[in-house]
Formats: structure tokens, C-alpha cells, sequence
């Protein structure tokens, strides 16, 4: 123990001297020597040279050599290199030393965690399970594990819900295979499953992102991630598995001896790099264009004009009114002269003009540069009996949304004890606090300042007058109101600073998830584990809204002294498992292993919301200071599943592998009739080359899977009996207000049930220099559990039921090459990942000839559809009528006519998806670049809707329409009839080309119910990731007692190098707006995305 | 083998007798499978009163020329499809939970409650028809019993119907103690049953007049049978027995007009509503009209841009704790009127017709003298026209659109076109209905009557009792 302490000591004035850059020398002899691969002679780059007992070592250079001093001839070098076996040199009087380290079999199998957090060497599996190692998502520091998967898992789909800080991210993995909106995977932490919510992505109440709850998971703790994609991989998670599971490994204090000390810092800064294409040409007004001017009034000047169309001022002398919020006013930057907001005031307090001029950077001027700090520090320790990892991590964020922050701290032991050879219990706990001043409010919500940048926020406003005055308030009107930009729409259009700085919502979240578990190894081979994890948090949400705030939003339409909303929550699951193991040897050429377990799950969430209708003492925010009784709810929900499973694993000859499962669940959420049900799954693997004893330096590895899986699915609690529920939060004159549930339920629903085939195969080239790994699947959800539409008339508006069958279909890719490997150290490695899904609805319930999945945009009845023998997803709204030939069909007033139907207009899915990440190293440098890219997938965007309707936007001023007027391309309709000759008598021009001139405000400002003008497509390619890093020479580090000294460079997000022309409105077409079934393919008022630039220093020893 | 079997059987032991208490772990904690009447009650009425939202203000607002939009224009020049929240409310708000509260009103011998249940589902599907003609009545709110996709009935035999449930629920009041109470939920009458007598039977007068021009025949036995026989078939005997919901005026249940302006505020007085009133010198137009910046009434013609014009008065746009009128004393003066200048009943037109104006003056606390100098007025003082009486009617409808729209479809008073800058050319007349909803004709397609012109949005079919001709 005393040397152990001394250790420590040392270890702690390494810490001190590295701190101090204080350097100790040592001194003595010297040796050197090179380090080569025992089959083929070639040098070893980045080998380690260590001197035993000591934490002095070297790493090797490109020629494979190494120069170290030891302290006298006694000391021994341990030379290691991963994959090779280690070898143990006593120097002696040696002064040079040739070491060949031969291959490590037990590593080149590589080893995958499966399901139950079982470890399996990939080969024996009969299905595709991709995997990625710690640093491949840790790689640019990003801090949500979910969005660093962005382009990095062939066949899934990674949508974040903003760009802003905290934003949640989303993965769906083979497509749609439900009309629900939990389409996530299960995301499971060391064997036990935590939650990954996501909640308020604009719901009606808060407007709020609260982010996925696996935000949580620290990337710079894990070791390595799984991604279990199809049902056979999955079968053992159960229902919970059938959108596929990411199993995440942390960082484990085993494989070292002694004790270890990792730390890494890094500072990043974020800025916002994709906004809108603003026109710049003219200003907010009504109908100010040089072509209303030139047509109706070309005998006034263009000032004249202006001041006697286009203002209308107050009359009651503040002079400051802009009574028009759109952007079809006057040209800018042609010299006019107009009394602004900003506008200095002469001595009788009215506005003098000032030069109407646009402000192109208006919004961009809005946001700032965000700033993050991250900083980890793992100690480990390796003993006899116990070994350990201690993590501390703190993230700081700054937003680039005004006062936005957010701040993280995650606290993790992973340990291990080692009773005895039989005995020996883990565990496994983490404690994360996330603390959120203020979140960015988003969504088709005032709140969102976005909905005022985007829509109806003049060109020529000046953002920096809005923050000079954002806190005045001024009487208007005999009013007393905050100072706007426009002070008319009393209830609309919020300064963004007001927002911002005053109308915040604020989180904090205490959570702790981990589990213990204990293994007794029965006999050789046999192993009994039982395991006991848990997840939960406690959640505090308070968004506070002041006085003045103008904001027309329901629950704050009384609120004239300010108002408060408060949440608390409580999200809860409990796993406990019992694992009975069997690995043996049934003869010569056949292998066993097998499992037997049971889980017992429970979850359980609390919410209690307290809001109020007005304050009395204003801008006070407590609930002591509701204006009359508040409002109250508490709600809680209760779901458990018993699981009882087996599965077995025969091997023959190590290289036929037959993998069978068996799973059957007890859901409490169904009815007692269906409430057990049962899944299989069958996996079968070849390595036909070890087979048929291929072995080539051209082709040495090739399997082929095939397997056929069923995931059973249950629903949420309580949708079994009709209810009455209490309607609103508050009572009308004291009588509280109960209704029936609009949903009728079904009172024999089955669970649903996904069936899915695949074939696989595996295949590696030129000594696993190159390889691919190629899977098709076909996946059948069946029986699904869904709340079906009905006619009104029925006085029900939705039906419980089983319905509908979806299928998917689909290819993945994965392919990766050393394409050089040189001598000199020059190495370059390509990874490929590519997917395609196809998605039919193969049946919805008989009588029923389509399914509204989702509301895209309630008031213009937009819908996200699913017809039967379409695809899931499809937009649907009314749009331009056309004639047989696809003309557009023109109505006298020379613009489009509506259709009487609504119309398929675009489709939701991409046709592929992928990325290629490629890394170069040279010495101790490596550049890594990722690109990744999406076709297709079409988004109904409300920015480019409203924006259109607005004049907001760059398509409004294309073409010189606002000074020519525009001629819609069409024809005329049926009845159309027009003076052609000029003579005074009209002909029917039905057919003929359309030549009649509308306004650009004309066509525009009627163009938001042709939905088809709102929708993108969303195809993109962008530089996602890019990162230089720099390990520091061995040599130099050695001599102060350092392991790995590595810095880096990196940078998120950088650039979008490519959107399709009808994203002309220049959105994201990677944001979407929320996790939410609703939320694909519909863009609302995207918060702007952010470039993150950063630094990162990274040392061990 | 023996562990495996041992675990295994052990396993299987444990989880199949955790089931137990699962249908107690499903049992909402949230929400009561069983609710007072007098809750529910409460939520028909509320519900019904706010009209399902802003659509009463936008819609037949407008096509009554009672109050328009000035900046966001798009549903007054019918642009697009009408609001369905009429219909949905009335289906599946209103009578489903009429009918929970009837089925349960019948098991505990409560008749009074039964009955107001029927009188305000009636009230709701005598407005659906009305705006829409054909739908499904027989068939309506029985999801639970399998009836998914309901026939359509014709609006003769929905209001042949209608009749007979208002004349059952009339029967069914009772003031004895044993027929029950209302309890506090009744938010209309506070559990007075012989205004809810009168407010049935005053119901059965507004369907009998609707359909006079129709079935004169069974329109007049309704009105002989109701306005001859008062002590069996109490009707209004002043504003106090108005049918009206005056409401908390809290942020959720704020009164609807007043809602709805405080989300846009964008609503204008209409011009044909302002150039009656000032035509007459009509004293309401302080109450239903703000004067503009120039100090002047100004209405604004639907379908025009214009937010300068004159707002609604403050009672109707700023007044969250405001009323709701589903039926007035006045209106049963001016069916009166109507029905006795026509020769249907034999009554004093005069006398009915000027004390409607007097109702409805009073309403707004408008002086006796006012009112009797306005009777004088030149186009107010009776003339013995039915058209005056139609005209007063639709003045005095203000803030009760759905009621003015019906009206003037009946009787084409007063005679308005379509909007200025109408998104469906060729119609010289106000829309005729609406169409149906998206989800109806999509979902119960094959039900969707034949002889109603879906295509042509607000047109398409005339409501069985507007008889008027050559419009279009």
C-alpha cells in the first residue's frame, strides 16, 4: 500500500509540474532501439516504450525507433502496441534493442458489446451491428451524443431540432415503421437503459427545446457505442428495441495497471452561419413597390408618393407608427427620407426624417459569438480486488442567442471488485446537473424571435436601436407600452431584446442513472448475474413573463402585470435483471452460448404545473403573487413490463454461427386477454472463407448473415377505458368543467408487432486494408396501436385501435480503406457509410382511405399523410390547380387558382443518406474530415410560406418584379375572359397563356394557401466535422512524466456545401422543427445553426 | 441443466404472478371514469356559447356584413376552405357530452337535466344544419355503439326531429323537487327550470319561423300551438329570460369576440352594418361601432383592406368577461312580428315589432326616450312590411352572426353581394353554407350526399329553407 500511496505522491507532482511547466529531468543512459511487426518487418509507428514501474515511457516514430534513458541497467522496458502481443526486455548492458512484436491473436477478433451489455466477438453474429470507438464521437467535443452521430451510422438519420444551444437531437434508424411519435431508439448505458425523452419541442404551452434526455451522457466517457439497427439484433431489448438500440459503453478503469490521471480542457465559439435569404430592396410598408408607384401615381415623386401612400402616423402626437408589418413598402437606398422608430425627435417631439435605408445584417447583428468551456479529468485506478474510474466533467455554454446559457456537471464512478475468482459486482453511477439560465423559446410562437426576423421585421430596421431601447416604455396611445419598431398590433411582435432578457424560461435537472450488479460464476462457464439500474430526474421549470410583453399568446392574454409558469418533474425507470450465462465447449468442433434471463422494468413520471392568470405586485415572480387562484395539475404515469427471454448461440467449427432468441413480455398497458406475447428471432452466419480455407492477400475475410426477428410492442398507459377529463386549468365562474375523452377506446387491442429479414455480408480485402459491410433488410410492422381519425360525426374524433401496416425496405452501407499506408508515417483512411430506405404503407384499417399522421400547419391545412400503397409521410395541401398538361391555371385576376382538393406536394423521407469521414496522419499529426449529405426528403417551411406572403424574402424581389410587376407562367381557366383585341368586348381566353400583370405584393401576399410555395427540398451536404490534432513527440513528453500530450483543433458544422434550388429560402434543411412525429418535414421558424470553432488539450499520464 | 430449468421455471413463476395488480397499475390516476352531471353540463354550455372559437366573428360575421377583417383578409373573400370547428364542436363536444349526460339523467330519474341536455343539443344541431344542410343526426354520436360512419339525413327530417325533442324536453321540465336539479354547472339560468321551459319553447319558434316559407303548414301549427297556449307553452316575457352566457373573462374562458380580437385585432366594423345604423340615426351604433381617428363611424366594406376604419365598440372587442346571447327576448318579438304581418298567427305585428326594438335598445340600457324618438324614425316607423321587421332583426342579431347569416339567407334582407375582392368569382349573394369538413368527406366519403356541390366551397347547395331565387 505504502508504494501505492508513493505513487500517487509522484503521480500528483506530475500534475503540479506539468501545471507549472516545470520540467524534472532525469538523466543516465541511454538506449535506443526500433520496434518492428514480427511477420513482415515493417516499422512500428506510436509504439510505446515504457520502463516498468515508473510512468517514464517514449512512443516510437515513424522508422519504428525510440530513444529512452533509464536509470541503471536493471530496468526493464514493456514495449506495446495495439493489436500485438507485449514484450518484456530486461536492457541489461544492451544500449541498442531490436524488438519484433508479433500479431495478438485474441485482439484481431474484434469484440462488440451485444445486447444485455454482453460482449460478443463480431464475427459470430448473424446480423449488422455498427460500432463506433469513443473518440470517433468524442472527436470534435460535441455535447450531445446524439447530434455527434450525424453521418456516422449507415441507415440512420440524425434531425436536429434547432441550432441553437441545447437543441434536441433525434435518430431514426431504418425509417418509419410507426404512426406514433416514439420512433426513437433505446439507448442503453452500460446494460441498462436510460431514458432519452424529448419534450416541448413547441408545444402551445412553452415554446421551449428542453433538449433528449440522453444530452445527459457524457461523450467524453465512452468507450465505444453499438448501434444494434434491425429486430434481430434487438429482440433481447424487447418492445422497446423496435426502432433499434445505441448501446453506450463507458470508460472502464481496467486494462491498466496502477493509476491514471486523463485531463482534457478545451474553449470553442460558436457563431451563427445559415440564415435566410433576405430581400434587401425594400422596406416594411403596404404597398409601396416603384411599380405601384410608376402605375397609379408616376405623375408624384417617389418621396411624394411614399409620404402620401405609405404612412399612416398617430395621432396623438408620439409620432412613432408604422401600421403595416409586412415588407411591401418603399424602395430602400434610393434616397428617401422617412420618420423612423429611431428617428432623432425635433422640439415638438415629432420624428425627423432620417435616410430609408436597408439594414442587410439586421438579424445576423442579433446574434453573438457563443462560447463554450469543457473540461474532464478521470483518475483511474487498477488493483487486485478493485479498479476504477472516477470522471468530473463541467461544460459552460454561452449561446449565441442573447441570454442563453448553459452550464453541466457530470460526475461518474465506474468500478469493479473482484471478490474472489467466482465473485465479483460492478458498479456503475452518474450524476449529471444541467442548468439552464434561459433556454431559446422556438416554434411558430411570438417568443420566438425568429417569427418577427423571418415574417415581419422591416429591412430597414436597426437592430442595435432595438437593444439601445428595448427596456423603454413609452405612453402611446394613452397607452402605456414597451418601445417598438412598430408600435401599432398592441398584442404583436415583441422586441427580440425584450424576449430575450425578460420572457425567460429557465431548467435545472438533478439526475442520477447507473446500476450495480453481481456475478457468480456457478461453475466453469456458468455465470449468474443480477443487476439493479436505475434512471431518474428531477426537473424544475420556470418561465417567467413580464409586464408589457406583447405577445397575444392565450395563456398570457390577461397577464398586464406579468405572469409565471412553473413545472416540476419527475422521470423515472427501474430495470432489474437476472442473467443466467452459459459459454461451453460441446465437443471438438462445437461451441455453446447461451442465455436465460428475466427483466422487470418500470417507469414512472410525475409532472406538477402551476400557472397563473395575472400578477398583483408586477414583474414579482412567485406564486405568492398570483392575482386570484392559480392554476394547478398534477399528473403521473405508471407503466410496468415483466420480460422473461433466452437466447443461444451455436458455434461450429468458428465459422458457422446460429444465433436463436426468444422473448416474452407482460405489458401492463394492455388488455388482460394480450397483455403476455411472445417474439423470436433466428440469426445465422458464415465465414465462408475460413470456411474454405481462403486466405488471399487479396480477399481474406467474407461472411454472409441472414436472420428473421420479431419485435412485439405495447402502448402507453391508460388507453383502455373512457375517461372524463377535467377540460382547461381553470373553472368557469367556479364550476369546474368536465368532458368525455374524444378518443373512443378499443377494449381488445393487440400488441403491435414488427417481423424483419435480412441479409447480410461482410467482406475484406488486402490484409483488412479494405473492407464492406453490406445489409438489405425488410421490415413489416404490423397491428400498429394508434389513435385513428373518424368522422366528428360520430361524436368521437379518434378510435384506439390496431391499424395499418408499414413496411420498409432497405440497404446499407459501410465500407472503409487504408488507402495509404507509407512508410514514412503518411497514412490517409476512408470511411464510408451510405443507406436507403424505402417505406410503403402497405394497409391502413379497412374503410379507411388515409391517415393524417400530424398537423404540419393547422390554419392552412397542411398535413403529413399516409395513404395506403404511398410512402409514410407525405405533405398534403391545397396548392395551384393545373390543367391535364401541368400548366398552372390562371383566374382573371392573373394569379393561380387553388385547388378544390388537397394535393400530395412533397414526401417527408430522403431517398438516401450518408457520409464520408476521411482521416490523414503524418507523425503525430491527424487532420479528420467528415462530410455528410442527404437526397431528398422534402420539408414544408413556414419561414419560406410566410416569408413569401411577407415579402421578407429574396424571392420576392427576384427578377425586378417589384418594379415590373410579374406575369405568373400559366394558362387562363375554364371562363376566363379578357378585352384581347382591345375593343372594348371580352373573349374567353380559357387555354391561352396567361399575359394579365399582377403586383409582386398581389401574387405573393395570396400565395401562402398554395402550399406547394412553401416546400424545400431538403437535400444537403455539408463539412460536419473537422479536426487537426497533434500529439506531442514522446520523447519530449516522456521526460516530464507524461503519457500522451495531444492537441486539437476542431471545428462542428462548418459549412453547408450544397441545397438543392427550391431552397431558394436558404433554411437548414437538417433542422427540422422538433422529436416530434410532427415535427418531420415541417421547418417553423428554424432557430439559425451554428458554426463551433474550437481547441483542445488532451493529456495523460 | 438442472440451474437452467431451476432459473427458468422460477422465472417464468415470477413474472406471470406479477401481473396481478397491472389493471390497477392502467387505471388513470389522472382522470375520473365518472364525473357530475352538472360538470358536464357546465362544458356544453360553455363550450357552446364560445362558439368553438373565433369563427362565429369571421365567417358568418362577415357574410351577414356584421363585422369584417381589415388586414389578414383571406377567410372573408373565402379563400381557401371555411373553419370546421362549428361542426366538430357541435358533434363532438356538444352532443357527446349531451348524450352522457342524457343516458345518465335517464338512469337516476333526473328530468330536468335530461331535458336541458336535449335543448342544447338541439340548439347545436339545429346550427349545424343550418350552416351546412344534410348531415348525419340519426346516426350522430354513437361511436360507441359501432356507428363509425353515420348516415346524412335531409334538414326536413333533422328539424321534424328537432321539434319533437324540444316539444319531449318542454314536457319534461318540471319544478317539482323530484325532477331533479341542474346544479352549478347550469351557467345559463342557474338552475331556473321555467326559464329553461321558455328558452325550449322560444327555440321551437325560432325553428318554426326559419322553415315558414318551406312547410308554412307545420310552421304554423308550431307557432299557433307555442304563441297561443302561454300557461302550457311559456315563452321570453322580457330581456330577463334571454338566453345568455356571460363569461368568467379569464385568459381561457374570455368572451369569444373579445378573444379573438386580442389575437389579431385586425376586425372592423362592417359598412353595411354602419350605413344602416347611421341611416337611421340608430342609437346602437355607439355600442356596436368605435368612431375612427376622425371621429366618425366609418364601416369597412368586407373583403377590403382598411385598418383605419372603425373598430367594434369596446363591449364587444374589449370585454372579457362579456356575454353571449344564444336567443333574446327581441328575437321572439320580431318572429312575432314576422309571423302576425304575414298572417300566420293573429297578433299585433306593431305592437310585437316595436317592443322587439325596444328589447334589444334595452339590452344596451338605451333610454325610453331614445328609443321612442327612434320609432319614429322615417325607415323605422311601422309600415306594415315584413321587410322591416327582417331588417330589425338583422340589426338587432349583432354578435349573434350564425343567427343573422340564417336569416338572411331565408329572407335575402337586407340583400348584400359577395365580398369585394372575392377569391370565388361569380356569385351575386353571400355564401349559402358551408362546406364540408376536410375529415368528413374523407372519412366518411361514402356518405357525402350527391346532390351537394362540394366543389363549389360556399355555394354548392342551398339550404332546404332558402327558397330565394336567382341567387347564386
Amino acid at each position: 500500500m505504502i508504494s501505492t500511496k508513493q505513487k500517487t505522491m509522484k503521480h500528483l507532482s506530475f500534475i503540479a509540474s506539468f501545471l507549472l511547466l516545470s520540467l524534472h529531468l532525469y538523466s543516465q543512459v541511454e538506449v535506443t532501439g526500433r520496434v518492428t511487426d514480427q511477420q513482415n518487418g515493417n516499422a512500428l509507428l506510436g509504439a510505446t516504450v515504457n520502463i516498468e514501474g515508473t510512468t517514464i515511457g517514449v512512443i516510437t516514430d515513424s522508422n519504428g525507433e525510440f530513444s529512452i534513458e533509464i536509470a541503471d541497467e536493471s530496468a526493464v522496458l514493456i514495449i506495446s502496441y495495439v493489436g500485438y502481443e507485449t514484450r518484456r526486455i530486461v536492457v541489461g548492458s544492451q544500449r541498442t534493442i531490436q524488438v519484433a512484436l508479433a500479431v495478438d491473436a485474441t485482439q484481431l477478433e474484434e469484440v462488440v458489446v451485444t445486447a444485455l451489455g454482453i460482449k460478443r466477438e463480431k464475427k459470430k453474429l448473424g446480423y449488422a451491428v455498427q460500432d463506433l470507438q469513443g473518440e470517433d464521437v468524442a472527436e470534435t467535443n460535441p455535447t450531445n451524443v446524439v447530434s455527434a452521430l450525424s453521418g456516422k451510422i449507415a441507415g440512420a438519420q440524425i434531425i436536429t431540432s434547432s441550432g441553437q444551444l441545447g437543441a434536441s437531437s433525434t435518430i431514426q434508424i431504418r425509417g418509419n415503421k410507426s404512426f406514433n411519435s416514439n420512433r426513437q431508439p433505446l439507448f442503453v448505458v452500460d446494460g441498462t437503459p436510460v431514458m432519452n425523452g424529448i419534450s416541448s419541442a413547441g408545444s402551445t404551452e412553452t415554446y421551449t427545446d428542453f433538449g433528449n434526455a440522453a444530452m445527459d451522457i457524457d461523450p467524453a466517457n465512452i468507450e465505444s457505442i453499438s448501434i444494434l439497427k434491425g429486430a434481430s439484433a434487438s429482440a433481447l431489448y424487447g418492445s422497446r428495441a423496435a426502432n433499434g438500440v445505441v448501446l453506450i459503453t463507458t470508460k472502464k478503469g481496467t486494462g491498466r495497471q496502477g493509476i491514471g490521471v486523463e485531463f482534457s480542457t478545451s474553449a470553442a465559439w460558436d457563431e451563427v452561419y445559415i440564415l435566410p435569404a433576405y430581400q434587401n430592396e425594400y422596406g416594411q410598408g403596404r404597398n409601396g413597390s416603384e411599380y405601384e408607384w410608376q402605375t397609379n401615381y408616376s405623375d408624384l415623386t417617389y418621396q411624394e408618393f411614399h409620404d402620401a401612400r405609405e404612412f399612416i402616423w398617430s395621432t396623438d402626437g408620439s409620432g412613432r407608427r408604422l401600421d403595416w408589418d409586412e415588407s411591401w413598402g418603399s424602395r430602400l437606398d434610393v434616397g428617401l427620407m422617412v420618420p423612423q422608430f429611431d428617428s432623432p425627435l425635433d422640439e415638438n417631439g415629432q420624428p425627423i426624417p432620417t435616410p430609408w435605408i436597408s439594414q442587410p445584417d439586421n438579424v445576423k447583428d442579433f446574434y453573438e459569438t457563443g462560447f463554450t468551456q469543457q473540461h474532464n479529468l478521470a483518475l483511474t485506478a487498477n488493483g487486485e480486488v478493485a479498479s476504477g474510474r472516477l470522471t468530473m466533467g463541467y461544460s459552460d455554454q454561452k449561446g449565441t442567442s442573447p441570454n442563453t446559457d448553459q452550464t453541466k456537471i457530470n460526475l461518474g464512478l465506474n468500478s469493479r471488485f473482484e471478490l474472489s475468482k467466482k465473485l465479483s459486482f460492478d458498479v456503475n453511477v452518474n450524476y449529471v446537473n444541467l442548468n439552464n439560465d434561459n433556454l431559446p423559446q422556438q416554434g411558430n410562437s411570438m417568443r420566438n424571435p425568429l417569427l418577427e426576423f423571418n415574417s415581419w421585421y422591416g429591412r430597414q430596421v436597426k437592430t442595435q436601436s432595438l437593444y439601445d431601447t428595448y427596456e423603454d416604455i413609452i405612453i402611446y396611445e394613452g397607452k402605456e407600452m414597451a418601445y417598438n419598431w412598430m408600435m401599432g398590433y398592441d398584442d404583436q411582435h415583441p422586441n427580440p431584446y425584450w424576449n430575450a432578457y425578460k420572457n425567460t424560461m429557465s431548467r435545472n435537472r438533478n439526475r442520477m442513472f447507473g446500476n450495480a450488479s453481481v456475478t457468480y460464476e456457478i461453475m466453469e462457464g456458468l455465470n449468474l448475474m443480477g443487476r439493479l439500474g436505475t434512471d431518474f430526474f428531477n426537473e424544475h421549470r420556470r418561465f417567467i413573463f413580464h409586464k408589457y410583453s406583447r405577445d397575444w399568446t392565450d395563456m398570457y392574454k390577461n397577464a398586464t402585470n406579468g405572469n409565471l409558469w412553473e413545472q416540476h418533474r419527475l422521470e423515472s425507470e427501474t430495470n432489474a435483471d437476472l442473467l443466467l450465462t452459459l459459454d461451453r465447449n460441446l465437443g471438438e468442433n462445437l461451441s455453446l452460448f447461451a442465455t436465460l434471463g428475466g427483466n422487470y422494468r418500470m417507469a414512472y413520471d410525475q409532472y406538477a404545473t402551476t400557472s397563473g392568470k395575472n400578477l398583483v405586485v408586477a414583474d414579482f415572480f412567485s406564486t405568492s403573487n398570483y392575482d386570484g387562484e392559480p392554476s394547478v395539475s398534477f399528473t403521473q404515469y405508471k407503466k410496468v413490463t415483466n420480460s422473461v427471454f433466452a437466447s443461444a448461440n451455436l458455434g461450429f467449427k468458428n465459422f458457422l454461427f446460429l444465433d436463436l432468441t426468444l422473448r416474452g413480455d407482460w405489458s401492463s398497458t394492455l388488455p388482460k386477454e394480450s397483455w403476455n406475447y411472445w417474439y423470436p428471432s433466428a440469426n445465422l452466419g458464415f465465414i465462408f472463407t475460413d470456411a474454405f480455407g481462403i486466405d488471399s492477400d487479396i480477399f481474406n475475410y467474407g461472411k454472409l448473415r441472414v436472420g428473421y426477428a420479431q419485435v412485439g410492442d405495447d402502448t402507453s398507459p391508460y388507453q383502455l377505458a373512457s375517461e372524463y377529463y377535467s377540460i382547461g386549468e381553470s373553472t368557469f365562474n367556479g364550476v369546474r368543467l368536465f368532458g368525455t375523452d374524444a378518443v373512443l377506446p378499443t377494449f381488445d387491442l393487440k400488441p403491435q408487432l414488427t417481423s424483419s429479414l435480412e441479409f447480410g455480408g461482410e467482406f475484406k480485402f488486402f490484409q483488412n486494408r479494405l473492407g464492406f459491410d453490406i445489409t438489405y433488410y425488410d421490415a413489416t410492422t404490423k397491428n400498429q396501436i394508434m389513435n385513428v381519425d373518424i368522422p366528428y360525426s360520430s361524436g368521437y374524433a379518434g378510435w384506439m385501435m390496431n391499424t395499418g401496416s408499414i413496411r420498409n425496405r432497405g440497404v446499407e452501407l459501410q465500407a472503409y480503406g487504408s488507402i495509404i499506408r507509407s512508410a514514412n508515417g503518411f497514412n490517409w483512411d476512408v470511411n464510408v457509410n451510405w443507406s436507403k430506405n424505402n417505406n410503403e404503407i402497405v394497409e391502413l384499417q379497412e374503410n379507411l382511405s388515409e391517415l393524417r399522421i400530424s398537423y404540419l400547419y393547422g390554419l392552412y391545412d397542411v398535413s403529413l399523410m399516409a395513404f395506403p400503397g404511398d410512402q409514410w409521410g407525405a405533405i398534403y395541401g391545397y396548392t395551384m390547380a393545373r390543367n391535364e398538361n401541368g400548366d398552372v391555371l390562371i383566374g382573371s385576376n392573373g394569379r393561380p387558382i387553388e385547388t378544390e382538393t388537397p394535393q400530395i406536394i412533397g414526401y417527408v423521407n430522403p431517398d438516401w443518406i450518408g457520409g464520408i469521414g476521411n482521416t490523414l496522419s503524418f507523425k503525430g499529426f491527424s487532420l479528420y474530415a467528415l462530410v455528410d449529405f442527404r437526397k431528398g426528403g422534402d420539408i414544408f417551411s413556414m419561414t419560406k410560406s410566410v416569408g413569401q406572403k411577407a415579402g421578407i424574402l429574396q424571392s420576392t424581389v427576384e427578377g425586378g418584379v417589384r418594379e415590373t410587376g410579374m406575369v405568373v407562367e400559366g394558362v387562363y381557366d375554364e371562363g376566363v375572359m379578357k378585352d384581347l383585341n382591345g375593343d372594348g368586348t371580352s373573349e374567353d381566353v380559357s387555354g391561352l397563356p396567361n399575359e394579365t400583370v399582377v403586383s409582386a405584393r398581389d401574387y405573393w401576399r395570396n400565395s401562402r394557401n398554395f402550399a406547394e410555395l412553401g416546400v424545400v427540398d431538403g437535400s444537403y451536404i455539408k463539412l460536419r466535422e473537422v479536426s487537426l490534432a497533434y500529439r506531442l513527440p514522446a520523447s519530449l513528453i516522456s521526460k516530464i512524466g507524461l503519457q500522451d500530450v495531444t492537441v486539437s483543433f476542431y471545428g462542428r458544422n462548418l459549412a453547408l456545401l450544397y441545397t438543392h434550388e427550391t431552397n431558394d429560402v436558404h433554411i437548414d434543411p437538417e433542422v427540422a422543427a422538433g422529436g416530434t412525429v410532427s415535427g418531420v418535414g415541417l421547418e417553423s421558424y428554424q432557430l439559425p445553426p451554428s458554426r463551433t470553432l474550437g481547441i483542445k488539450l488532451n493529456v495523460k499520464f | 441443466m438442472k440451474i437452467l430449468i431451476a432459473v427458468m421455471t422460477g422465472l417464468l413463476v415470477l413474472v406471470s404472478s406479477c401481473t396481478e395488480n397491472f389493471e390497477e397499475i392502467n387505471t388513470n390516476p389522472n382522470a375520473p371514469d365518472q364525473a357530475p352531471m352538472t360538470n358536464v353540463l357546465g362544458y356544453v354550455i360553455a363550450s357552446l356559447g364560445y362558439r368553438f372559437g373565433e369563427t362565429e366573428m369571421i365567417y358568418p360575421g362577415s357574410f351577414a356584413g356584421h363585422i369584417t377583417k381589415a388586414n389578414y383578409t383571406d377567410a372573408v373573400v373565402y379563400s381557401g376552405k371555411p373553419s370546421s370547428s362549428i361542426w366538430t364542436g357541435c358533434y363532438s363536444t356538444v352532443s357527446r357530452n349531451a348524450n352522457a349526460i342524457i343516458e345518465e339523467a335517464i338512469g337516476k330519474e333526473n328530468v330536468n337535466m335530461q331535458a336541458a341536455a336535449m335543448v342544447l343539443k338541439a340548439y347545436a344541431m339545429q346550427m349545424v344544419t343550418d350552416v351546412y344542410g344534410p348531415c348525419p343526426y340519426f346516426e350522430a354520436g354513437k361511436g360507441e355503439e359501432g356507428l363509425i360512419h353515420p348516415v346524412f339525413d335531409t334538414e326536413e327530417a333533422i328539424y321534424a326531429d328537432l321539434f319533437d325533442q324540444l316539444e319531449l324536453a318542454s314536457g319534461l321540465f318540471t319544478e317539482d323537487p323530484l325532477g331533479g336539479l341542474l346544479g352549478d354547472g347550469d351557467q345559463l339560468y342557474g338552475g331556473d327550470i321555467a326559464r329553461w321551459k321558455k328558452f325550449s319553447n322560444t327555440l321551437q319558434l325560432r325553428m318554426a319561423i326559419r322553415i315558414s316559407n318551406v312547410n308554412p303548414q307545420l310552421a304554423t301549427e308550431v307557432l299557433s300551438r307555442i304563441l297561443g297556449d302561454p300557461s302550457a307553452y311559456p315563452v321570453f316575457e322580457g330581456n330577463e329570460d334571454n338566453a345568455a352566457l356571460v363569461f368568467p373573462g379569464d385568459e381561457e374562458w374570455m368572451e369569444p369576440w373579445t378573444s379573438a380580437f386580442r389575437s389579431i385585432g385586425d376586425n372592423r366594423i362592417a359598412k353595411p352594418l354602419v350605413d344602416s345604423l347611421l341611416a337611421r340615426n340608430d342609437p346602437r351604433i355607439a355600442f356596436y361601432a368605435d368612431t375612427t381617428a376622425q371621429g366618425i363611424y366609418d364601416g369597412l366594406e368586407v373583403g377590403e383592406e382598411g385598418l383605419s376604419k372603425s373598430k367594434p365598440g369596446p363591449l364587444f372587442i374589449d370585454n372579457p368577461g362579456g356575454p353571449v346571447k344564444f336567443i333574446t327576448y327581441s328575437e321572439l318579438q320580431f318572429i312575432r312580428a314576422e309571423a302576425a304581418a304575414r298572417g300566420l298567427v293573429t297578433l299585433d305585428a306593431q305592437q310585437a315589432y316595436e317592443e322587439g326594438i325596444r328589447a334589444s335598445m334595452q339590452e344596451y340600457g338605451i333610454g325610453d326616450a331614445e328609443i321612442t324618438a327612434y320609432l319614429q324614425e322615417p325607415n323605422v316607423a311601422w309600415n306594415n312590411e315584413v321587410e322591416q321587421v327582417n331588417l330589425q332583426k338583422w340589426l338587432s342579431l349583432f354578435h349573434q352572426s350564425w343567427e343573422a347569416w340564417a336569416e338572411m339567407r331565408r329572407t335575402d334582407i337586407p340583400r348584400l353581394g359577395p365580398a369585394a375582392n372575392s377569391e370565388k368569382p361569380g356569385h351575386n349573394r353571400p355564401p349559402f353554407r358551408f362546406s364540408y369538413p376536410e375529415t368528413e368527406i374523407s372519412l366518411n366519403s361514402a356518405n357525402i350526399p350527391a346532390n351537394v356541390d362540394e366543389e363549389d366551397t360556399y355555394w354548392g347547395y342551398q339550404i332546404w329553407w332558402d327558397t330565394r331565387t336567382g341567387v347564386q
